[in-house]
């Protein structure tokens, strides 16, 4: 038995506290009562100590502003070894407040421990006059198990936090602890702090697809509808699909010839959900197909392939992987499901170490490889079923119960699997593969997942959004399911105005939700629903710069709060991003509203002497200090105050500015202006890309930013475009053979948009999928000309793509990044000028979003309430 | 997102059961749920099995007086898991039902689920469910909606849930012939005490009687 004398005391003082210190002492479980090492094998610093063959060594690390202890563990007896490793730390007296990785329990008198056991980050805090005391995991840590309490002796409480080990004869562990001491007032600081030090696990792998930011759905276009998923994809800013059902049975995900059967076949969409092959064919016609579809749709939308991994079809387990059959506590095989994800029955399998895990790895490559996926859906990703099974051997990470039967959690073998797939070859165009999991239950698939599902509504489960969002950290999450009310309110009682206030109220719980936890509501939730379709672009943004754990934002004049994520607090607030790409969202649930003033402590995150301004064009007085900027509001009606860093005073001075922007408006300059209201004029510095300082007078500064297109003369024009009228087609398409071959999805845009329009108007609530042919209007297309087509003249409004069809048919116009629209004789020509900025497609897509708003379409309600409000396949808005 | 395919067949199932429920329908068989009102039974009701995924967060009471104001009573300590109370009823292919039940619901979500079986009692693809709501610990109430425009009470008051649903099959699966009713408690804390569970057949018009 060895300990190391090397004494670094760890006597830092961070922001003024004195850190107290932390203790790792090991338990061992003998017959299974498990009994503490002597107190002389305590660790209160690095070293290393070794008792009944078992090495202990710690080595301590300062990351940012935690101290990080790294304990590796071997076992050099001949018997399996169950340890306890305990990390504790004394935190001050009782009476504060004792957030458990979950939950908060306030005025700590006695010792608690808590009975949760999902949903929890790996780390606890004690919090009292000011002072954080905190000790968890570094998120690189693999293991089954850990709890945590605190214990009241004297007065005097201490944090404690048991991780639980279990290592065959010679195996080697380690796990990493973290401890915080530090001046705060709640438990996000150490969240925020560990974002700081690891921030790795807390966003998505480098190279994965930017559409993770954004809404995702099913999207199940069909061979018939095939080219309309493109317009239905920007009319709702559809960005990501959970990619369902490609492959014949669970465990094989690239088809391999064994398991094939090719009367069986595959599964195409449209039809059941469930896993029904409905395409008799070979291996190659899966492939055919499925890159067929996946090619249209990867235009549109990111692809992540659906699978769920620990399922595995009930024969193939049982011929080629028996090894992998999952055991449960009691020596069973868990339930099989019949019909899920394929038309046999499966069950589960552990799919780490094991020959099925091999082969699932390899496959999951060669579906990287050959399709134009970004990713992977990982259905069921709970992370906390145990298995007890014979391949545990092979494992580590593992743990065991107060029983002493070793396990481990599937959690583990999903991290390793999602790991796995992080680290395939990029794609040509530089993508990684990204993992999007569904309903998490445990922190350990979350911090190796890319972005996660909340599979249910924003009022199912709000206990839940806070302790998810934390683990989730600044990867993309996202509302599942959709309106799900039908057995909320009492549809069949109320007036239609007692209706609209309910409608209204769960909108705006879904809205504010979305902005407090950066939680992006999936696409059932936009359909037919005019503010959520509105609040999307602003609040991609937000996710996309990163929800973060501290706001740094107090209420002047308002209480501390022991959890600013409380459903009960008067004022939401959240903030996104550091420093110069960051924004501070305030909202109060209460539709009376409420004023004050907000102090947002800039110098916490990078953001010292910042101006914000409101992204909803009001103005905003704000007041500059060193470390702080205040900003006064007046909330009311639900509305968020969403504050978007625009600028710094630079050189610093205190100041007082009312700020303004415009509102970001395509094809629009965009205009802050400042305006010093103290006499301390200053300079103002924006650090954003594009922004032009264009006067300076009188106490005000005016910076303008350049659109990246332009509407030539203006955008007047857009409202004289018609289309149809009579059901006859008043428009044409004007684009030479070659600047079509180069152009086919600009030119089809134009071609379907009404065609599309009309057939959805009165068919809004079908899934694309399910539209038979004969739904459509492909006699209200637009007509595809050549620029010398004699049908131009007879044309209300012609389109024109392509350098020789501008040339022809506007001959005077030399423009680039523009839309240009003349009249001429009677006739409206929109002309597409591509240049540096952006292309012809984008131009499209920007002219199409404008004309939107003269042919409105963004789906219709459908739930069974709306049946009775004459509501089912409307829309509604605020 | 395993549950979301359930769900499509939900809507289904509403939206089907709203219709049968404005048409005026009659019932045609015997209340086909056997001891419906909790009155056989030595420690718990005869013919009900009883599931939780965590026996220990769920209080489960059967009370039974001798003044026969019979009922089962149901509460979940935690949000995780969900339990129910059980019965298993044979059924004809593409028969309409009527589910009613007499039940007092003070907090969090419950849910009626009915779930098919073949002749063999083999799982088969059927999920109808109805899901059970009370405005009691709902986050919705009362910032974000007034607790008089939602489901569910706060005192122990009984009222009727109706739920009706056609054993129907489709192209891929044809309808059960077994349905296993589970009613009870639904992923969150709640309380939920049943008087009385019953089912018919029932005919509605334009339906087929076989």
């Amino acid at each position: 038995m060895k300990k190391s004398t090397t004494s670094l005391l760890y006597t830092a003082m961070i922001s003024g506290v004195v850190a107290a210190a932390p203790t790792l002492s090991v338990l061992q479980m003998d017959k299974k009562i498990l009994k503490s090492w002597p107190n002389k094998d305590i660790l209160t610093n690095e070293g290393q100590i070794s008792r009944n063959k078992i090495d202990v060594t710690l080595n301590e690390q300062q990351v940012k502003k935690l101290k990080e202890w790294t304990v590796v563990v071997e076992n050099k007896s001949s018997e399996p070894a169950k340890l306890c490793f305990r990390l504790s730390i004394p935190c001050g007296n009782t009476g504060g407040a004792f957030w458990d990785g979950f939950k908060i329990k306030a005025n700590i008198t006695s010792t608690f421990q808590p009975k949760t056991k999902r949903y929890i980050f790996p780390a606890i805090t004690y919090v009292k006059d000011g002072s954080l005391t905190g000790i968890g995991y570094a998120p690189m840590t693999i293991s089954s198990r850990f709890e945590r309490y605190c214990t009241v002796d004297k007065g005097n409480v201490t944090l404690v936090f048991d991780s639980y080990m279990a290592l065959e004869p010679g195996q080697k562990d380690k796990i990493y602890f973290i401890s915080q001491t530090t001046d705060a007032t709640n438990y996000t600081e150490l969240v925020e702090q560990i974002y700081l030090a690891y921030p790795k696990w807390f966003t998505p792998v480098k190279g994965a697809d930017s559409r993770i930011f954004g809404m995702g759905g099913y999207f199940f276009s069909s061979d018939d509808n095939r080219e309309y998923q493109m317009e239905e994809a920007r009319r709702y800013g559809f960005d990501w699909e959970w990619y369902y059902n490609c492959y014949q049975k669970a465990g094989n995900y690239y088809p391999l010839q064994k398991f094939w059967e090719n009367k069986k076949g595959y599964k195409s969409e449209p039809g059941s959900l469930f896993g029904k092959c409905d395409r008799p064919g070979t291996i190659a016609d899966w492939k055919k197909y499925n890159s067929k579809r996946m090619a249209a749709g990867n235009k549109n939308a990111a692809l992540f392939y659906y699978y769920l991994q620990q399922y595995c079809n009930s024969e193939m387990l049982k011929k080629y992987y028996p090894e992998a059959t999952w055991q449960d506590k009691n020596g069973g095989t868990g339930s099989s499901s019949f019909g899920w994800a394929e038309e046999g029955r499966a069950q589960y399998a552990w799919i780490l170490h094991s020959k099925l895990g091999d082969d699932i790895r390899e496959q999951l490559g060669m579906v990287w490889r050959d399709f134009p996926i970004a990713g992977f859906a990982l259905d069921c990703a709970i992370g906390d079923t145990k298995y007890y099974g014979p391949l545990l051997k092979n494992e580590t990470g593992k743990a065991f119960g107060d029983d002493g039967q070793i396990f481990a959690t599937e959690g583990i073998a999903l991290a390793y699997n999602i790991d796995y797939t992080h680290k395939l070859p990029a794609k040509a165009d530089g993508r990684k593969p990204a993992s999007i999991i569904n309903e998490f239950y445990t922190w350990l698939p979350m911090f190796y997942a890319d972005a996660a599902i909340h599979e249910m509504t924003p009022f199912d489960r709000a206990d839940l959004l806070a302790p998810r969002r934390l683990i989730a950290g600044q990867k993309p999450y996202y509302f599942w399911k959709g309106f799900r009310t039908d057995a909320l309110l009492k549809w069949d009682e109320l007036t239609p105005a007692e209706a609209r206030e309910g409608i209204t109220g769960f909108l705006d719980h879904t809205i504010l939700s979305s902005f407090r936890f950066g939680i992006i509501p999936a696409i059932f939730y936009l359909k037919g629903f005019h503010d959520i379709k509105e609040l999307n672009p602003t609040l991609k943004r937000l996710v996309a710069a990163g929800w973060r754990a501290a706001p740094y934002v107090i209420i002047d004049g308002g209480k501390t709060s022991i959890d600013p994520y409380a459903q009960a607090e008067e004022i939401w607030i959240s903030r996104y991003g550091t420093a110069n790409n960051s924004y501070i969202v305030l909202s109060a649930p209460d539709i009376k509203g409420v004023k004050g003033k907000a102090i947002i402590k800039t110098g916490k995150f990078g953001a010292s002497g910042a101006i914000y301004a409101d992204l909803s064009g009001k103005p905003v007085v704000n007041q500059i200090k060193a470390n702080t900027t205040t900003i006064e509001f007046s909330l009311k009606n639900r509305d968020p105050l969403i504050l978007k860093k625009i600028g710094v005073v630079k050189p610093f001075k205190n100041s007082t500015i009312e700020t303004s922007l415009s509102v970001k408006t395509p094809g629009e300059t965009q205009i802050a202006e400042f305006k010093f209201l103290n006499k301390s004029f200053s300079e103002i510095q924006i650090d954003k890309v594009g922004w032009v300082r264009k006067s300076s007078a009188q106490q005000k500064i005016i910076f303008e930013k350049a659109p990246r297109f332009t509407f030539i003369p203006n955008d007047k024009f857009i409202q004289n475009i018609k289309l149809v009228e009579k059901r006859k087609v008043n428009a044409v398409i004007a684009v030479t053979p070659e600047d079509l071959i180069k152009n086919p999805d600009a030119v089809k845009y134009l071609e379907i948009y009404y065609d599309y329009y009309f057939t959805r108007k009165w068919r809004p609530v079908h899934r694309l999928a399910s539209m038979k042919p004969e739904y459509w209007n492909k006699n209200l297309r637009l007509p595809v000309v050549s620029p010398d087509s004699k049908k131009i003249k007879q044309a209300r409004t012609v389109f024109v793509l392509g350098e020789k069809a501008n040339k022809i048919l506007l001959p005077e116009t030399k423009q680039q990044n523009a839309i240009v629209g003349m009249e001429k004789n009677q006739q409206l020509i929109v002309g597409i000028f591509p240049g540096k900025n952006i292309s012809t497609l984008e131009l499209v897509k920007q002219l199409l979003n404008r004309m939107d708003e003269k042919y409105p379409f963004i789906g219709g309600v459908k739930t069974k309430w709306a049946i009775k409000l004459k509501l089912y396949g409307k829309t509604f808005k605020k | 997102m395993k549950k979301t395919i359930l769900s499509g067949c939900l809507l289904a199932s509403c939206c089907l059961a709203s219709v049968a429920q404005e048409d005026k329908t009659t019932i045609i068989s015997k209340n086909l749920v056997k001891n419906s009102d909790f009155t056989k039974g030595k420690d718990l009701p005869d013919n009900w099995s009883i599931s939780t995924m965590a026996p220990e967060v769920f209080n489960i009471k059967w009370y039974h007086p001798e003044n026969g104001e019979n009922y089962f009573s149901m509460e979940s300590l935690g949000p995780d898991y969900s339990g129910y109370i059980n019965q298993k009823i044979k059924v004809k292919k593409d028969a309409w039902y009527r589910i009613k039940i007499r039940l007092s619901h003070t907090m969090g979500r419950g849910l009626i689920w009915l779930y098919g079986y073949d002749e063999n009692n083999k799982p088969v693809l059927f999920d109808r469910r109805k899901y059970l709501s009370s405005f009691v610990g709902n986050p919705l109430v009362p910032r974000f909606i007034r607790k008089e425009l939602m489901n569910g009470s706060e005192d122990d008051s009984w009222r009727d849930v109706i739920f009706e649903f056609q054993n129907k099959g489709n192209k891929n699966q044809v309808a059960p012939s077994i349905l296993r009713l589970s009613v009870g408690i639904y992923f969150s804390n709640a309380k939920l005490r049943f008087k009385s569970i019953k089912m018919w057949e029932i005919k509605k018009p334009g339906n087929k009687i076989k």
